[in-house]
């Protein structure tokens, strides 16, 4: 019993004493029976807390970590954000699809009953009017849809933690080429399509971005290959690229070189229910108490 | 603050970083990073290790704090479970390569002249060679409670015991430390000490 009393007695105090409430002395004073026992006690651990309170990292560890951190948010913030947008623009274009599909069979059979109508009346031939029918979807749209596929599926694996396997990448620089090639003239392209090209692009520099500095390699190494197509390709296009934060930006041609850019340490985490900690190891404060001597 | 105004301050916090919240999240890395680099240091004794892992949770925190629930736990008992892993971790991988932690030449303390600065090293040596001696759960007590600066309700959710139970660990801790420390060396003499 007086056991179980001295140890709640000197926690207690010590608490007290730790958050600045009152001293080791008045503490003695409150509880002058214990004080034989609890005074040398509450001295050692007065000692062990101020040895410790006086340790404090270097300021320009303190500080870098807080660049390194805030640089990381910064990253998969946007990296969230555009996850977001492309579901949304997934959602929208199923739809905007589906639409579109009746659009163009209603307005086909309207057209043709038109057409007919006043080609009876003009004296003219249906061949002619066909040629001013509603626009054809671009050739770009196919590849473009790949293209988006391709980051989304990434997107999802990078921005859950999931490993990424470099042919994803590999497959990404491809369709990125694929697109180049067909797109002989981006200045000659209508407003909406240069519109859709310039924010695949700019996505994917970002994904990439991303990819590089949270996947361990072979897959940055690739990613950063990537981002050299998609520069090249946005270079060519007269496309501005969106701006990443220094910490977060890794130099392709680093990779031409094969030295790799310094990466910030961010292990990625097992997918884990509730407040599970980001950790792959088994160790839990529980099972590390139990394996205690 | 009262421990209620700063669990308040730390919800409010801590909900503007889940959000994304820049400020915030500077924030909680002005509140926590000290606090976890104190306990890494009292945990592994070497302060290169202690800034490298304390940059570690970090990044670590960045990654799972969607995923973290008040009603699990308070954050900081989150958090230095997620320190407590960082460190079991670096301390297999130093299993696997043979090395010993050891309190490093650079060790930094804060505003403090070469005499302080060696004595602190000093205090700071024995106080973890003997800690080392203490089982595992003791030692745990002391670097949450005195390094980390938890109280005992946090120390017990981070360690998944009852406070009862983390009291009367820290009692036996104490008592081991008095002893040991005090073959070490000459106790230390205070004279009149004023609270913080």
């Amino acid at each position: 019993m007086k056991a179980r009393r001295l140890d709640e007695v000197l926690d207690e105090c010590l608490s007290a004493y730790l958050e600045g409430r009152r001293s080791v002395d008045e503490s003695l004073s409150l509880y002058p029976a214990l004080r034989n026992e609890l005074e040398p006690l509450l001295w050692t651990a007065v000692e062990v807390a101020d040895t410790f309170s006086e340790s404090s990292p270097p300021e320009h560890v303190a500080e870098h970590g807080r660049e390194e951190f805030l640089t990381s948010a910064s990253v998969r913030q946007r990296a969230k954000l555009l996850t977001y947008d492309l579901n949304f623009g997934q959602r929208l274009g199923e739809l905007a699809r589906r639409r579109r599909r009746l659009l163009i069979v209603a307005a086909f059979a309207i057209g043709l009953a038109v057409a007919g109508t006043i080609a009876a009346r003009l004296e003219i031939t249906p061949d002619e009017t066909s040629q001013e029918a509603a626009s054809v979807p671009s050739p770009l749209t196919p590849v473009v849809g790949g293209l988006r596929d391709a980051q989304q599926q990434l997107w999802r694996r990078a921005n859950q933690g999931v490993d990424v396997a470099p042919e994803m990448i590999l497959a990404l620089a491809r369709t990125t080429t694929v697109l180049d090639s067909e797109v002989t003239d981006f200045s000659a392209l209508d407003s909406q399509a240069r519109l859709e090209l310039e924010r695949a692009i700019a996505d994917q520099y970002l994904l990439l971005h991303l990819i590089a500095n949270t996947q361990s390699a072979p897959t940055a190494p690739e990613a950063r290959r990537a981002l050299g197509v998609t520069q090249q390709v946005a270079q060519s296009w007269g496309i501005d690229l969106p701006q990443v934060p220094p910490a977060a930006s890794a130099s392709p041609a680093s990779a031409v070189d094969g030295t790799a850019p310094s990466q910030p340490s961010s292990p990625t985490p097992s997918p884990s229910p509730g407040n599970e900690t980001p950790s792959g190891d088994a160790a839990t404060p529980q099972s590390d108490a139990n394996s205690s001597p | 603050m009262s421990p209620n105004g700063q669990a308040q301050g730390d919800r409010l916090i801590v909900d503007s970083a889940r959000a994304g919240d820049a400020s915030a999240l500077s924030e909680l890395y002005t509140l926590y990073f000290p606090r976890v680099y104190r306990y890494i240091l009292a945990r592994t004794g070497n302060t290169y290790d202690a800034e490298d892992l304390a940059e570690e949770v970090f990044m670590r925190v960045l990654e799972a704090i969607e995923r973290f629930q008040w009603r699990e736990a308070p954050f900081s008992a989150w958090l230095f479970r997620i320190a407590h892993n960082a460190v079991i971790s670096q301390r297999r991988k130093e299993t696997a390569r043979g090395r010993s932690s050891q309190l490093s030449e650079g060790l930094a303390v804060n505003s403090q002249g070469p005499d302080e600065l060696v004595e602190n090293r000093l205090a700071l040596t024995d106080i973890r060679e003997a800690a080392e001696k203490l089982p595992e759960a003791q030692r745990q007590v002391i670097a949450l409670r005195f390094a980390a600066g938890l109280s005992v309700a946090e120390t017990a959710r981070t360690m998944g015991k009852g406070e009862g139970n983390v009291k009367v660990i820290q009692h036996k801790a104490i008592v081991k430390l008095r002893e040991m420390m005090g073959q070490a060396r000459p106790a230390k003499v205070y004279e009149s000490e004023t609270a913080r």
